[in-house]
């Protein structure tokens, strides 16, 4: 079945500016007889510039992607929060190379207590941590330079559906006096960038993280996701399963988070859900019958950075590696087998101008890599 | 024996400097304190709890009332106290809360620019927190403006 992006796009781009406007509209004095408060703005980008140790891409600068991120409480419990993107279509398609307005989260939030949140919109799928703590483009947040790419969110190098429309449900419930357990469950359309999922099923999600209240700054997640797409190419549907583990410790001066990833593709349900049956090699990747072969692909990635008043260290490492000849993997990424590593230094001008500079080496392709990268916030 | 008579001299040095500014010390308690929303039954708070509340890894009360920060202007005097408390240098801190807010985890905070603005969104805004120089410019200051808000001012204890 035909995903048509250019209607979605264009829809969710009305929603978008008919949500700005309507939120907008309201004056600082409309607002205070709602009990809400006015706007907040700020811009989000970075300039980059790079050296890869290859003739086959040349070293160049580019302009990052510019997050124009906004909230409002409309009321004591009701608020509001959007990011759109002004960035390059990497999407190989026609527009490719234009710059084009792709709102990465837009959703309206219902605060009822402390353990239970309601949200509507486009969110980022709760698969991991990464995409819920560094969301889309404040690299200025970004302890690296380049997101882990199990991590990434752009279309086209999204390895994992982070983005989706829908709702979740969130809280912290408080367990004991020393334990506290973090909840987001919901559903929505799953794969295809959060657009319209024309299959019935929509994709489900969990994620539980334990925060032991003693270890302050340290939190352990799990998270599960499914979801059931069709393809065009694909005789009948291809039912996919994400689960991930993470370790995040985050109290300065010392930011740590590592995360598993297992993502199975297959025909049946029990085939995606079940972690250890067997998988298929590339050799058989488009079967006779036209039907999805279970394909699998597991990885991770870690990464530390320390902060010295304003300066600080980073390093990341990640691997990952994936049966090839898969429908959803191939169009994602050209990694069959990952590893790779980023160390560098960031220095904090003050809290809206960092700058980073860092060496990359990713094994796969033998390639060395140099970055600065100036990250801002207006 | 020179260097010997300079390390005597240096010793002797600090030890004075040590004797007169202890008194001192002893003699005027800090002005800085942490108020909170008189709606908010609060008395004492951590001072681990307070980094916590500050840099947005708790985003609300125990009653579930959203924690809503009250930021003085960057490189003021209470603004350095807060960062003195945490220890993390003003810049990270701000760095931090912001960090919070464009994850949707933390309200934003309310920025404001005098001690007696403070006082005003504490008294209408459940769930506020600031730092406050609480001294008798400022008590001077609330009684000349007419305004007699309540102020719940909280004891830090380790």
């Amino acid at each position: 079945m035909y995903l048509d992006f250019n209607r979605y796009a264009t829809c969710v781009r009305t929603a978008c500016l008919a949500l700005m406007i309507s939120v907008c509209g309201h004056t600082k004095t409309s607002l205070a007889q709602s009990g809400g408060s006015p706007v907040s703005w700020q811009v989000l980008g970075d300039i980059s510039a790079r050296y890869l140790h290859a003739t086959y891409e040349p070293s160049t600068l580019s302009l990052g992607p510019i997050d124009l991120w906004f909230q409002g409480q409309l009321s004591e419990n009701w608020s509001a929060m959007g990011e759109l993107m002004i960035m390059r279509d990497p999407s190989g398609g026609p527009d490719s190379g234009h710059y084009m307005l792709h709102p990465a989260r837009l959703f309206v939030d219902y605060k009822h207590s402390r353990s239970l949140e309601w949200r509507f919109g486009q969110l980022h799928n709760p698969i991991g941590y990464y995409a819920l703590l560094y969301p889309h483009g404040g690299k200025i947040f970004e302890p690296t330079i380049h997101r882990p790419k199990l991590a990434g969110v752009n279309e086209g190098e999204d390895i994992l559906p982070f983005h989706m429309v829908g709702m979740t449900a969130r809280g912290v419930l408080a367990l004991s006096d020393s334990f506290e357990l973090m909840y987001i469950a919901g559903g929505g359309n799953g794969y295809g960038h959060g657009g319209d999922d024309r299959n019935q099923a929509k994709a489900t999600f969990l994620q539980l993280r334990a925060l032991p209240l003693d270890f302050d700054g340290l939190s352990i997640g799990i998270s599960g996701y499914y979801d059931i797409i069709d393809k065009d190419e694909v005789v009948g549907d291809i039912h996919q399963a994400i689960f991930a583990a993470s370790v995040h410790y985050d109290l300065f001066p010392i930011d740590f988070l590592a995360e598993g990833f297992l993502m199975r593709n297959a025909s049946e349900r029990g085939l995606a859900l079940n972690p250890s049956a067997p998988s298929q090699s590339a050799s058989i990747a488009r079967p006779t019958d036209g039907k999805q072969p279970t394909k699998r692909l597991i990885g991770g990635y870690a990464q530390l950075s320390h902060m010295w008043e304003h300066h600080a260290l980073y390093g990341m490492f990640e691997s990952f590696t994936r049966d090839g000849g898969d429908y959803l993997f191939d169009e994602h990424t050209p990694y069959e087998d990952y590893m790779g590593l980023e160390v560098g230094h960031r220095y904090h001008f003050n809290q809206s101008l960092v700058l980073k500079s860092g060496y990359s080496y990713v094994w796969t392709d033998a390639l060395h890599r140099f970055d600065l990268q100036l990250a801002y916030q207006l | 024996m020179h260097t010997r008579f300079t390390h005597y001299m240096t010793l002797a040095i600090i030890t004075l400097f040590m004797t007169l500014s202890a008194p001192v010390t002893a003699n005027n308690p800090s002005p800085f304190q942490i108020a909170v929303s008189p709606k908010l039954k609060i008395e004492t708070l951590k001072t681990s709890e307070l980094s916590k509340v500050f840099s947005g890894r708790r985003s609300n009360w125990n009653n579930s009332t959203p924690v809503q920060l009250i930021l003085l202007p960057t490189g003021s005097p209470e603004m350095r106290w807060l960062c003195d408390q945490l220890k993390v240098p003003e810049h990270l801190l701000r760095r931090f809360i912001f960090q919070r807010v464009y994850r949707a985890q933390l309200r934003k905070p309310i920025e404001v620019s005098t001690a007696s603005e403070a006082i005003q969104v504490l008294a209408n805004t459940p769930g506020a927190i600031a730092p406050l120089r609480v001294n008798e410019a400022l008590i001077q200051s609330l009684k000349a403006s007419g305004a007699s808000p309540e102020l719940n001012l909280i004891k830090l204890t380790p």
